[in-house]
């Protein structure tokens, strides 16, 4: 009896061993044995209740009814992200305002929010496999086995859309409350507007005459990257986990970001950025190089501006593609990518003997410059992303200079037509 | 067909079935942490397939049918992502079950489920140091060979003395469910 106590112990604290088999497999046959097991079994559960109360109140049933993702890795931070989930009513169902924590919520079956996800952490912990399965089937339980398919959200925007309008796939559509955004969409603000992201705690103010482009959903729900075409941002960011932090690019910069409070500008020819709280890294795209930025420290790039009349600082580059020293119709100077950031500067000369209309067409995600001389004189000088200009008979020289960023190549193409 | 039920229902439905489904899992031989799992697991297919229930009274037989054959699947899984303790255990749990399923409306031996209460007493009447050692096994999660250190006394001897702290428990709920 004594050896089957042992077993039964062994049973209800999860601890058998393979030396224990032996006597289990004896043990089973004993109906006197798997009645008194039966019923030690269920007062080791009503013990685990009393004692341990949140253990049978398992938090993770609030996933039932909405998908919910959280952050394993870091304790502190898990706690933190359910009480903000609870907060942002992301886990409604099982939860109700308790005496003690009126904000926070706990349930029925606990006496703290807190303590109880802390329980779910450390039960978590131990069970890490399962979570997936979990959170899986959590999914397919809200109908969303579909969702899974479609295009994950990304984001959503907040309940005034006042003054936006999002691009998606070519199309623009007149925002709703709370639609949800998906990657590739343009988000264009007139006026000021406010973006969840869909970690459910992070809140991205976009600023009136702004750009954002959505570019892909984090992991679990962290981790998102979006890339600031034009204008102004400050986004309050929820933790994120090392190997997965939340980027922000622009054309001149990259902002990775694990948690914190950052403002950001991106202009054609700059890009600035101000850490609030926190911590970032800030990657200089033109340069390749990386800075760690924090707390009051902000930082900008310029880009490339050349000066007119001024010689150019960088070594120029005949274009050997451009026949004749003439761009043609579909006449490229291109450059492959590669895995270091350059300046390029590519030069020609032509003799026009009639007047054309020369287009500049280039899809990079970075600005060219573009300059023109006639003569001595320099007709032109700007950052283009395209550009029309008519020319008239005579010399010209024409002057492409871009800052082209680690990995992406430089591929301008020239179109032109005769003007009659 | 019984028609979806809306969250609010079911948030209650889990609420109110959650301890009960758990137990029924563990008295498959599920481990603790594998308990909360497939009881979350069968509320989760309980929901999608809401509609396929004939009768809403029997919502917690059938749910306990639906935690049956996850604990059966689960002897099928490779041993490192088994949740049940060990195979020989759970197949003759889940015969007992089986069994017990078929005689009974409520499949579990689910007395002590309803004698909450007394249980709650009984425990008040064990003496402190007994009450004590049952903290540091739940409250504070201690395994036998460190509450045995706490108490010298062997392994073994710990683990029988918590069986027989339950047995205790155990007659005095039968006590006071039978005065």
């Amino acid at each position: 009896m004594s050896t089957n106590l042992d077993l039964i112990e062994k049973v209800c604290s999860g601890s058998l061993e393979s030396q224990d088999d032996a006597a289990l497999r004896v043990a089973l046959r004993d109906e006197t044995f798997l009645s008194e097991l039966m019923q030690q079994i269920q007062l080791d559960e009503l013990c685990e209740r009393h004692f341990n109360p949140n253990r049978s109140a398992n938090v993770f049933c609030t996933q039932l009814f909405e998908k919910v993702d959280f952050n394993f890795n870091d304790s502190s931070n898990f706690v933190a992200e359910v009480l903000a989930k609870i907060e942002a009513s992301k886990v409604p169902s099982l939860v109700q305002p308790t005496k003690d924590h009126p904000r926070l919520l706990g349930d029925t079956h606990s006496p703290t929010g807190s303590e109880r996800v802390q329980h779910a952490f450390l039960r978590r912990q131990m069970s890490r496999r399962s979570m997936a399965g979990m959170a899986a089937a959590a999914l397919a339980a809200f109908g969303l086995t579909q969702w899974a398919l479609s295009p994950r959200v990304c984001a959503r925007l907040n309940a005034d859309v006042a003054g936006c309008r999002i691009q998606r796939q070519g199309d623009w559509l007149n925002p709703e409350p709370f639609m949800p955004l998906f990657a590739q969409d343009v988000i264009e603000a007139s006026q000021k507007i406010i973006i969840m992201d869909i970690d459910g705690v992070t809140q991205i103010e976009l600023a009136e005459s702004s750009q954002l482009v959505v570019q892909k959903p984090g992991q679990n729900g962290l981790g998102s990257h979006y890339h600031l075409n034009q204008g102004r941002l400050r986004a309050q960011i929820a933790p994120q986990p090392r190997e997965a932090p939340m980027v922000y690019t622009t054309r001149h910069a990259r902002v990775v970001v694990l948690g914190t409070i950052i403002q950001l500008e991106s202009q054609k020819n700059s890009t600035k950025v101000l850490v609030e709280r926190g911590k970032i890294r800030w990657d200089n795209l033109m340069t390749q190089e990386s800075t760690i930025l924090t707390v009051g420290q902000s930082q900008e790039i310029q880009s490339l501006v050349v000066a007119s009349n001024s010689p150019a600082s960088l070594p120029s580059l005949q274009w050997k593609l451009w026949a004749n020293g003439l761009p043609q119709r579909g006449d490229a100077c291109s450059m492959p990518a590669t895995p270091k950031a350059k300046a390029i500067k590519a030069l020609c000369e032509f003799e026009l003997d009639s007047k054309v209309y020369l287009n500049l067409l280039h899809n990079s995600p970075y600005p060219i410059h573009l300059s023109l001389t006639s003569g001595n004189q320099l007709i032109k000088s700007e950052w283009t992303d395209q550009q029309q200009v008519v020319l008239s008979r005579g010399k010209w020289t024409l002057t492409l200079e871009a800052n082209c960023p680690a990995g992406l190549g430089f591929n301008p193409q020239f179109q032109w037509t005769d003007i009659p | 067909m019984t028609p979806s039920p809306d969250r609010d229902f079911y948030a209650e439905f889990v609420r109110e079935h959650h301890s009960e489904l758990r137990m029924f899992i563990r008295c498959l031989g599920a481990t603790a942490t594998g308990a909360d799992d497939l009881a979350q697991e069968a509320f989760v297919i309980a929901w999608q397939k809401w509609s396929e229930l004939r009768q809403p009274e029997d919502a917690l037989k059938w749910l306990k049918g639906i935690s049956y054959k996850l604990v059966v699947n689960e002897r099928r899984k490779n041993a490192r992502h088994k949740r049940i303790l060990h195979d020989d255990l759970t197949e003759v749990l889940l015969k007992r079950a089986s069994e017990k399923m078929e005689e009974e409306h409520n499949p579990t031996e689910s007395l002590w489920d309803q004698h909450q209460t007394a249980f709650e007493h009984c425990l008040q009447q064990l003496p402190l140091h007994s009450k004590e050692l049952l903290r540091w096994r739940y409250e504070n999660q201690l395994s036998s060979q460190e509450l045995a250190e706490r108490r010298q006394v062997s392994p073994t001897a710990l683990r029988q003395m918590l069986c027989r702290l339950r047995s205790k428990l155990k007659a005095c709920i039968q006590q006071g469910s039978l005065s």
